[in-house]
Order: structure tokens, then C-alpha cells, then sequence
């Protein structure tokens, strides 16, 4: 019976310990957070020009290589300003061919002679061919504007306009991220706590979805505060040491940071 | 056993007691009629001093964007990047914009062969004179491509400081007026008051000393008010004032956005 006032007697203190310093429970020196999974690189892309969309070459969930066409914009007449910036190009060209000599005709005579063509005739028709070069680049240029492609090998996270939508310049057509690389931000992280808080500092990561916890380390804190709800909170950057499985974009976590 | 029993009910009792929240007796506010400070301060201002709620700025911040719709082709700085006035910090693809200047270049030697031609054919100077028109013309449009190509292709930093946030990736598109980065001169903080009524702001002149209390520091430092706003601005209905305080001392550790006490010394 003695033994068993004693182990009553130990455990009241120690709850009567963690009440009156709640700081011993929470093992002081350490953070405790929310997080948030989000891809290491993600890219809004749009277009430059505002225009129908002509073809969405891609689907959410796609797998996409670097330099794969994503999306087109339907510009009939850029392709039209190809075609006459390379007649353009082509007459320029054969106007310069023309001045390398010049051919006179002696009415009187009936004799044909070759005259000698000032240089300067010649370099002004060198340089309108430069110039109508440089014209079909632009057009071109311009052309190739209407075409979206990937940046980097990645997947479509969103497409965010169908076929036949009017598009702004800017707006948001597609979504690209690399969800084979995930990482995690903090979303509660309170100004109280942040001076704790150091890069490359080891992360204890309990995602709430898969179960598991698994480690990882600090690799960014933002300079600047975000008002969440009134509070004043700091947004920490958490790489994975190894990437879990099954792990998707918007998964919660709760992230414990030592110090 | 009964003893036994006692020993539990008196150990319960112990550890409630230690719950109670504190053990001094505490004095139940009483409400002031004549106060005459704002009711959203955290610390009642008293006749000698006003208090108010303040965050932490840089002395020097901007919010960088582009002139001219493009595509980005590269982010030279990440968040946390010192960076050095004139440093390019951003740029945009230039493939429309080169092949223009180039456009703008043939069109001048054209103009200036066509010109050193008339010359040889001692033309008559009305024909020259016009030709020398269009020389300048085209050398006009050759000038104003290149200054479109300097001045939309790049963003650079006009001042020191730190990148503070990064609001772009490479193949995004910009417009006009959209912030891309924002930077800050990390090296000075001062603070700035969020919440100094209109009824405090007349006893706060430029020059008075202030108390100030950081939270996530829990510490207290010194100012001296530097500024103080022309024009009211609106919090929730009430109309503030945003007075700027520059500290004594710059404090290690401080962040953009912490909040922050101040107490605003008014008579001395």
C-alpha cells in the first residue's frame, strides 16, 4: 500500500510541476508551428498580348518537358506580317542585286552598256536589307509571343482558361510547378517566437495526412512580417531531408524548430 | 485506508490551489470618466505622456516594377540578398526590342549612304537638305529604341539594401506598375505608430524623447520622435496620425513588421 501513496505522491507532483511552469512541458528552446506543403518552384505563366486562346495544348496533372508548347493565342495577322516582312525581305534583296551594276541602254545608238554604280547606291541597298531583316526578326519576335511554352520540366498544376476565352495580357493561364520537389512554410509563426528561430536549425515534421513524422531543416526566414488575423507572424522556409511519399501540395504539418 | 484516502484529497487540493491563476489579490479596474486617451492603446496615456501601438519599418523601402509589359528571362536575387545600388536585379526577355534597335540601325546607314550619295552628285541642297532630315530622323529612332531597350529590360536596385520579398519567377509575364520586388535598407529600423489618435497627436511634437517596448525582444529602448504625418489616415473608424520614432540605438534582431509599444514622452 506504501508503494502506491509514493507513485500517487510522484505523479501530483509532477503535474503540479508542468502546471505551475507550462514552459517544462513544451520543452523549452524549442518552436512549435503550423506549416503548409508547397512546391519549391511554382510559375504563374501568361501571356504578353491580350487575344482569343486558340489551343490548350495541356491538361491539369500533365507531366511537362522544358520548351513543350502549353498553350496558343490565335493572331491570324502576325502570321500575315511573316509573309510580307519576308517579301519584303526577298525584294530588298534582289534590289541589291539589281544595283551591283547597272545596266544603260544608248537610245540613239542601239548600244548596251554597263555603267559603274556609285558605292554609296549600293551600301544604301545593303542596309534597307538589314533593315528588312531585322523587320521578319520582329515580326517573328512577335509571333512567338503568341505561343506558351514550359520554362522547365514540371507539372501543370492549373489551367485556368479553356478554348475561345478572351485572355489580358498578364493574366493567369497556367500554372506550373515542380511537385516532385515539396517543402514547407510556416503559417502561425508568432514575431514572440522568431528570434529563436535560425537557418539550417533541425525540424521535427509531423504531417497530419500520412501520419508520420519525419526531419528536416530551416532554409529561410522572410525579413518581413504578414498580419495574420491581427497577429504578427514570420514566414519560416522548411526543406525535407527526405522528401515522404504520397505527399501533395496544401497537406498541413505541424513542425516543432530546435533551437 | 481512510488515511489514505486523506493524504489524495489534501494532495488534489494542493495542486488546485497551485492552479489558481495568481496568488496576490488583484484590484478590479475601475472605469476613469475623465480619460481622456484613446481606448484602443494597450497602455492608458497618462497627462505627461501618450501611448500607442507601433511597428518596425525599414528607414528606406520600395516597391520596384517594370515600366513596359514583358516576359521575364531571368531573377538574378532570392529573398535575403544584399544587394548594392544599380545592381540589376531582374530582366526581361529582349528579343523584339534588340531586333528593333537593329531595324533602327540599318535605317541610319541607309539614311547616311543616301546622303554622302547626293553629296558625290552635288545635287541641288533642297534635295539634301531634305535627306539630312531624314538622317536625323532615323538617327532619333535609333536613339529612342536604345533607351526603350535600357530602360524596360532591366530592373535594378536604386539604393543598398536587402531584398525583402520576390514576387516574380523566370517566363512569368509583368505589366506596368506590378511590384516584383520589395526592398528595404535592413541596416535602419525606426518605428512607425499604427494607432495615435487624433486626440493624442496635438501633445506630440518633433523632437520628444519616447519609450519604446518590443515585444518579441521583450525589450525596452529609447527614441526621439522624427516625424510626424500632415494627413490622418482611418483604423476601424478612428481617425490616426502615423508618427515616426527613430531609436537611439539600432537593436540586433529586429524584423520588418514587429510590433512594437511606444510611450511618447510629451512634458518633461
Amino acid at each position: 500500500m506504501k508503494r502506491f501513496y509514493w507513485s500517487t505522491l510522484l505523479s501530483l507532483t509532477a503535474i503540479l510541476a508542468i502546471l505551475v511552469n507550462p514552459g517544462f512541458a513544451a520543452q523549452s528552446g524549442t518552436v512549435v508551428a503550423s506549416a503548409v506543403i508547397v512546391p519549391a518552384q511554382v510559375t504563374e505563366l501568361g501571356f504578353i498580348t491580350s487575344a482569343l486562346i486558340k489551343e490548350i495544348i495541356v491538361k491539369e496533372g500533365e507531366q511537362v518537358q522544358a520548351g513543350q508548347t502549353l498553350a496558343v493565342l490565335d493572331i491570324p495577322e502576325l502570321q500575315f506580317a511573316i509573309v510580307a516582312a519576308e517579301a519584303a525581305l526577298r525584294s530588298a534583296q534582289a534590289e541589291e542585286k539589281v544595283q551591283s551594276y547597272r545596266r544603260v541602254k544608248d537610245r540613239r545608238h542601239g548600244r548596251v552598256y554597263f555603267d559603274v554604280v556609285p558605292p554609296e547606291v549600293r551600301e544604301v541597298a545593303h542596309a534597307r536589307v538589314q533593315q528588312a531583316q531585322a523587320a521578319l526578326e520582329v515580326a517573328q519576335a512577335t509571333l512567338a509571343q503568341t505561343t506558351l511554352v514550359a520554362p522547365y520540366d514540371g507539372t501543370v498544376a492549373s489551367v485556368n482558361v479553356v478554348r475561345g476565352e478572351y485572355v489580358q495580357e498578364n493574366q493567369l493561364v497556367v500554372t506550373l510547378a515542380t511537385l516532385n520537389t515539396l517543402q514547407l512554410e510556416t503559417t502561425d509563426l508568432s514575431e514572440r517566437d522568431i528570434t529563436k528561430v535560425k537557418i539550417g536549425a533541425p525540424v521535427n515534421i509531423f504531417i497530419e495526412a500520412l501520419n508520420e513524422n519525419v526531419s528536416g531543416h530551416v532554409i529561410g526566414i522572410s525579413p518581413i512580417a504578414d498580419m495574420v488575423g491581427g497577429d504578427v507572424v514570420f514566414k519560416v522556409t522548411i526543406a525535407f531531408d527526405k522528401q515522404p511519399e504520397n505527399l501533395l501540395w496544401g497537406m498541413t504539418a505541424e513542425v516543432t524548430i530546435e533551437e | 485506508m481512510k488515511k489514505a484516502y486523506l493524504i489524495v484529497i489534501v494532495l488534489i487540493a494542493l495542486v488546485l490551489s497551485a492552479c489558481a491563476p495568481a496568488p496576490t489579490p488583484t484590484a478590479i479596474p475601475t472605469i476613469a470618466l475623465d480619460n481622456n486617451s484613446s481606448a484602443s492603446s494597450t497602455q492608458s496615456s497618462n497627462a505627461n505622456s501618450v501611448s500607442a501601438s507601433a511597428i518596425i519599418v525599414p528607414a528606406n523601402d520600395a516597391q520596384l516594377s517594370f515600366s513596359a509589359v514583358g516576359r521575364v528571362a531571368a531573377v538574378n536575387v532570392k529573398v535575403g540578398d544584399k544587394v548594392t545600388a544599380g545592381q540589376t536585379l531582374v530582366t526581361l526577355d529582349t528579343t523584339i526590342l534588340e531586333a528593333k534597335v537593329r531595324e533602327a540601325e540599318a535605317n541610319v546607314l541607309a539614311a547616311d549612304a543616301q546622303i554622302r550619295y547626293l553629296n558625290r552628285l552635288a545635287t541641288d541642297p533642297l534635295h539634301y537638305e531634305s535627306a539630312q532630315a531624314d538622317l536625323a530622323r532615323a538617327q532619333a529612332l535609333l536613339d529612342s529604341a536604345k533607351a526603350m531597350l535600357l530602360a524596360q529590360s532591366t530592373l535594378t536596385a536604386p539604393f543598398d539594401g536587402t531584398v525583402v520579398s520576390v514576387d516574380i519567377a523566370p517566363a512569368e509575364t509583368v505589366v506596368p506598375g506590378q511590384v516584383v520586388i520589395l526592398l528595404g535598407d535592413l541596416s535602419k529600423y525606426q518605428i512607425e505608430t499604427t494607432d495615435l489618435s487624433e486626440r493624442d497627436v496635438t501633445s506630440v511634437q518633433i523632437g520628444q524623447s519616447a519609450n519604446i517596448f518590443i515585444e518579441a525582444l521583450n525589450e525596452e529602448f529609447t527614441g526621439e520622435v522624427i516625424d510626424i504625418d500632415r494627413v490622418s489616415s482611418t483604423l476601424g473608424g478612428d481617425v490616426i496620425y502615423k508618427v515616426t520614432i527613430e531609436l537611439d540605438k539600432q537593436a540586433q534582431g529586429l524584423l520588418w513588421g514587429m510590433s512594437a509599444d511606444v510611450q511618447i514622452q510629451t512634458a518633461e
